[in-house]
């Protein structure tokens, strides 16, 4: 068990630095918060994600709808794609509302993104090159709407995260944002289908619309947790394929590969 | 810092803070799941002193905590099971039915962590601003709702490894997500008050409290009410040299 923290073969020096190797971890998941809520989205692929080419080929983004595998499929999803939709927002700002310039600054402008990760779960592996951990978000997201006001949604996100350290410092290597719960502020839950309708998620739109590198539903937030994605975090000695949070490590991956 | 500790003594109390906080969170999402035996299984101590408590009472020992916390909570996350399936069968494929009544997510913010001097025990207080949904459920209607409650937790160090030893569980509002307002709901129903419900007879009353098998019946803390005192039920550890019956949530008899 990880609660077995202290183990005979760890000197007092190992075990004070595997200490401090989960608060960085846990420092680096809270950074990354603060970095969606500025919508800092290149700042964070830069500062907080892999930076080697061993482990930038290998990174992943997942969702309920699959997986952007490598830094680049990554950073065309999460980063370009992400400011083109912004600026389609902005567009239709500027067009109701002529006193804001359309410029790159105002990138954003009346949206906000708010995820606060709380309930940290990191698991050090036992030779102390990579990290697992789960966090819960009660998030936000706000949308400026045409003609109106923002859409408001209250988020629920399960993350799922593998670190490795690269030159001493912690890094996101995979991350899975699987979602819960996603519901717009103040809808009337009776009339929310319990099924989705195909096609109106937009959570799930948004995803699909980059074109990830792997298509494969991963979770199924309509059978709650009954369907075991993403599995939950035990202790581990080395990082091996079967635990990871990329695609490879999803108990469906060989069904998906068939196809 | 507790400098009067030395350093290999302060290096256990360093790892003892971050168990405490990781048997809490591996309680949130195991629960969450209804994953109730792989978390009393590994993860609670099994001795008589364990407690488990709630605003309705508290059971102590492991047989006890276990048989509410187990027996009872597996049940009730399997029960909609068979009137689901006749809805929708796809849910056969499922890989787990623990977790079809809905997941109660009570997240962790708020950590308050302290080691006794002693090395032989953690206390800690945490809030939770938590989540309960769920999708499916037998009447096909969406649930969503948010859960605010206050918890104090004892850990131990037993064995070698870091235990749960006591919870004491002290929700404070809870309302669905698209119309919560708990003060003015709350204090409409003291304005309007919904109709009683049936009075229970007292023989059954006494079958509910021995079915129960609560040790200490409640209550041991009271939701938010507009007309109440502020409650300090569970107040948040301060630094302490051992556990005694002044530190811990759960006072020996």
């Amino acid at each position: 068990m990880t609660t077995k923290i202290k183990k005979t073969y760890y000197t007092e020096d190992e075990r004070i630095l595997r200490v401090w190797d989960i608060e960085d971890i846990k420092d680096l998941m809270g950074r990354r918060g603060f970095y969606v809520a500025s919508d800092m989205r290149r700042e964070e692929l830069n500062d907080l994600w892999v930076n080697s080419p061993k482990y930038r080929k290998t990174a992943s983004l997942g969702s309920n709808w699959g997986y952007y595998v490598g830094m680049d499929n990554i950073s065309n999803y999460y980063v370009v794609k992400h400011i083109a939709d912004r600026q389609k927002v902005l567009d239709a700002y500027c067009a109701a509302h002529p006193g804001v310039e359309n410029r790159r600054e105002n990138l954003g402008y009346g949206c906000m993104s708010f995820h606060p990760v709380g309930t940290p779960l990191v698991v050090l592996s036992g030779d102390g090159y990579t990290a697992k951990g789960n966090w819960y978000v009660a998030g936000q997201d706000s949308t400026w709407q045409p003609g109106g006001p923002a859409e408001c949604r209250w988020i629920n996100d399960r993350l799922a995260v593998d670190f490795v350290k690269e030159n001493g410092q912690w890094k996101i290597w995979h991350l899975v944002i699987s979602n819960d719960l996603q519901i717009v502020a103040g809808e009337d839950l009776n009339n929310k289908p319990t099924i989705p309708v195909p096609g109106t998620d937009p959570i799930e739109n948004e995803f699909l619309a980059g074109n990830p590198t792997i298509k494969m539903q991963t979770h199924n937030p309509v059978m709650n947790w009954s369907d075991g994605y993403p599995f939950f975090l035990t202790p581990y000695f080395h990082f091996e394929d079967e635990i990871s949070y990329g695609p490879e490590g999803h108990p469906n991956i060989d069904k998906y590969q068939e196809k | 810092m507790k400098k009067h500790l030395t350093l290999s003594q302060r290096i256990h109390n360093a790892e003892g803070a971050q168990a405490a906080e990781y048997l809490h969170s591996s309680h949130s999402f195991l629960h969450g799941a209804t994953h109730c035996w792989e978390e009393f299984g590994p993860l609670w101590s099994h001795s008589d002193d364990v407690s488990w408590g709630h605003g309705y009472g508290r059971w102590r020992g492991y047989k006890g905590v276990t048989w509410h916390m187990v027996s009872q909570y597996n049940w009730r996350g399997m029960s909609p099971y068979h009137e689901m399936y006749e809805k929708v069968p796809e849910i056969i494929w499922l890989k787990d039915f623990r977790s079809l009544s809905e997941v109660a997510m009570h997240t962790l913010g708020t950590d308050i962590v302290e080691v006794a001097d002693d090395g032989k025990t953690a206390r800690a207080s945490f809030v939770t601003p938590g989540v309960v949904y769920s999708a499916l459920q037998p009447n096909m209607k969406y649930k969503g709702g948010a859960l605010w409650e206050r918890y104090g937790s004892d850990f131990i160090y037993e064995d070698g490894e870091w235990k749960y030893l006591h919870e004491q569980v002290c929700p404070d509002i809870f309302g669905s997500f698209d119309v919560i307002n708990a003060g003015a709901d709350l204090y409409k129903n003291l304005v309007n008050p919904p109709p009683p419900r049936p009075e229970i007879p007292p023989e059954q009353l006494d079958d509910i409290v021995r079915d129960r098998r609560l040790t200490d019946p409640g209550p041991l803390h009271n939701n938010y009410n507009p007309v109440q005192t502020i409650q300090d039920t569970c107040p948040w550890p301060e630094p302490y040299v051992t556990m005694d019956n002044n530190n811990t949530y759960t006072k020996k008899l």
